[in-house]
Parts: structure tokens; sequence; C-alpha cells
């Protein structure tokens, strides 16, 4: 089994526990106005970190909290990741970095066709990490040497924009297909991969580059507790 | 109108491309490794003999021949002038220098850290806290930063 799929398995075992822990606990005596509690997670990152080269565990709850005809809500999600890369930068190696994260944010509905509905959210990302790895150096007389990378407590934060598509599959499940577009620094101390599944977007010239702006796909799962 | 236009592209698109120039990167050597060592000899060198070749302990090639060319005179001296790399993989370097008459050995000691360079050319090594070590066959004159001169016994 590919290792993304074995990752997407884990997660989608992990949704259902967390579901079923959630829904046990939770029991809402005559809500005074409509709301409803989404508990979720996000899926996609195990599909493209989880190649030949990188490998981690990425795991990350989301709850949203829907009042009346969603508009606006409070979106939460809370995230660990754990991954290791051979080589980014051009010469750190074994790069590890372990982080967790938080996103709060609001989130209206844009549109609705049919059943579907199209939001846009705003979230503002905090994160604390630790990053180690060696840094390779080269000349052509010696062999490589190698100096320890280390950072420990790291403080990042940043805004997000999204978009979502919220798909409901039954009365229960509704999967969110979830386009995104950050700022430079919500990726992160210059650190691509970062656990917010933001890809940074290079603009060319010259031969030169330079960090634009980051942009994502998400993929979540959300089970509809109330 | 065409030409309008055109000048009005231009007005906005070459401030945004000479930015883009300035505040790009070239990856290459940002920061000078090199030790310099420059050998102080007397004008006479019948008692010495001349250097055919320097290298290195680990290294994995000869650093570099002895050339009389990089010498100039100086009162009753003679100043050899030798960029030395240094091993990334150690804090220590020893070098041998192979003469006509004599074997010179130096070995320096320094220290390596880290610099965040860019996203593109990644890190980059500082090297720094020189010092030469004993044993050796040279005498210290003068040690300033990355450069040294040294006489033979």
């Amino acid at each position: 089994m590919a290792t993304w799929l074995r990752y997407l398995v884990i997660n989608l075992l992990f949704f259902l526990i967390t579901v079923k822990l959630i829904a046990q606990e939770t029991k809402v005596d005559n809500p005074p106005t409509k709301l409803k509690i989404l508990v979720g997670i996000d899926l996609t990152q195990n599909i493209y970190i989880h190649t030949d080269d990188r490998n981690g565990i990425i795991i990350e709850p989301i709850v949203k909290l829907i009042t009346g005809k969603y508009k606006p809500v409070v979106a939460i999600a809370l995230g660990y990741s754990k991954y290791r890369v051979d080589r980014i930068m051009k010469n750190l190696d074994n790069y590890v970095n372990e982080g967790y994260y938080l996103k709060l944010g609001i989130e209206t509905r844009l549109k609705t066709l049919k059943k579907v509905k199209f939001t846009g959210g705003l979230n503002f990302v905090l994160l604390k990490y630790n990053e180690t790895g060696n840094i390779i150096f080269s000349n052509n007389y010696f062999e490589d040497g190698d100096i320890k990378f280390e950072r420990k407590n790291k403080i990042g934060f940043g805004l997000e924009l999204t978009g979502n598509l919220h798909i409901p599959v039954s009365q229960k499940i509704i999967l969110c297909l979830q386009p995104k577009i950050g700022l430079p620094n919500v990726n992160y101390d210059d650190v691509p991969y970062r656990g917010s599944k933001m890809q940074p977007v290079y603009i060319q010239g010259m031969g030169y580059t330079i960090d634009a702006i980051t942009v994502g796909l998400n993929l979540q799962i959300f089970y509809n507790l109330k | 109108m065409l030409k309008k236009r055109f000048m009005k592209i231009t007005f906005v698109l070459l401030p945004a491309f000479i930015i883009l120039i300035v505040s790009g990167c070239r990856c290459g050597d940002h920061v000078t490794n090199d030790f310099n060592l420059e050998i102080r000899d007397t004008l006479s060198k019948s008692k010495y003999g001349f250097y055919y070749s320097i290298t290195a302990l680990k290294a994995l090639k000869q650093i570099t021949s002895f050339d009389s060319t990089n010498a100039f005179k100086y009162g009753n001296y003679q100043y050899s002038h030798f960029n030395l790399p240094v091993s990334f993989k150690e804090d220590v370097t020893t070098y041998i220098f192979k003469g006509t008459k004599r074997t010179d050995t130096l070995t320096i000691a320094y220290k390596r850290s880290s610099i965040f360079y860019s996203n593109q050319c990644g890190f980059e090594i500082q090297i720094s806290d020189f010092q030469i070590i004993k044993p050796t066959t040279f005498k210290l004159l003068e040690l300033n930063g990355n450069m040294a001169t040294v006489s033979r016994y």
C-alpha cells in the first residue's frame, strides 16, 4: 500500500474515532438557535506530502460552529504535523519539522447551488514548531562537512484566504474542497512544506526567483454532530 | 494610441522589472572561507630550498603547487602568498608544504558556523576564529582574522 494511502486510512480512522468520542460526550439540550457543530479532519496533506523523499504524519482536526444560515461562522482548526525531507533548500539534509498549529477564522456563505454551499473564509494561523537537520557544505578539496541545524520553539503566524465548497455526501457527512491563498509568512519562516499544506509559488525572471504567495488545495471531511 | 499604451505598459513594468532584479539573489560564493597564508623568507633561500607542492591531511587532492610568481620582495625579505582551502568536515586542517630541502607543516584551528542566505541558495558556511596550533615548523609573525604571516625557522 502506498505510504500516502496508509496515512489517509490512518487519518480516516482517527476521524471516525474523534467523531464517535465527541458524539458520545456532546449533549445539546434544546438549542435556542439553530446551531450546527461540524467536526472533521483534513485529508489532503497526506496525498502530496508522502512522496519518495518526504514522509510524515499530519493530523488536522477541524471544528466548525455554524449558526443560522451559515453567515458568518467560526472555524477552528488544530493541527499536528511531523515530517522528514531528505533535502530542502539546496543543502539542508535530513530535515525534520514537528509542530502544532491553530487556525482561527471566520467563514461566510457566498452562494448555494442546490445543496452545495460555497463559502469564503479568512483565517489567522499561529504555529509553534521545532526543526532539526544537517547542513551540508562542500569544497573541491575535502570531503563534505556538516553542521547540525536546530531551531527550537519557533513561532510563526500569518493570514490565509480560503474558499470552501461544501458537498453533502449524506445527511451527516460533508465533503469540503478548499482552495486557498496565503501571504508569504504563512509559509512559515522560509521553510516549504510546512504543516498548512501550502506550496510556495515562485515568480521567475532573468534567472531570479522570489517568493510571492502561497497556494494550496485541501480536501476535508466533516461529520455533522448537530 | 498604440504608442501611448506601450508607454503606459513600460511605465508600469519597468520599475517592477528593476525591483525584481535588485531583490533577486544569485547563488555563489557569498563568503570567502580560505585561509590566507603569507610565508616570509630571506632572499637567500639556499638553506630551506623551494616548495613544490602543498597538500593537506585527509584532502582529496593536492591543494596547490608552489608558484614563485605570486611572491614579492620587500626589504630583505621575500613574501609568498597562498589561499588555503579549509576542511568543512573538521575544525582543524593540517597542511604539508613539500620543499626541495625540507617539509613544513602548519595546523590551523577554526570555528565553523552556518548562515541562512536564501531559500534558493540555502545555507552558507562561515569560518572564523582562526588559530595556528602546535606542532608546526613555522614561526607565527602575525595573525589577523583569516590572514597570517609566518616564517620558516
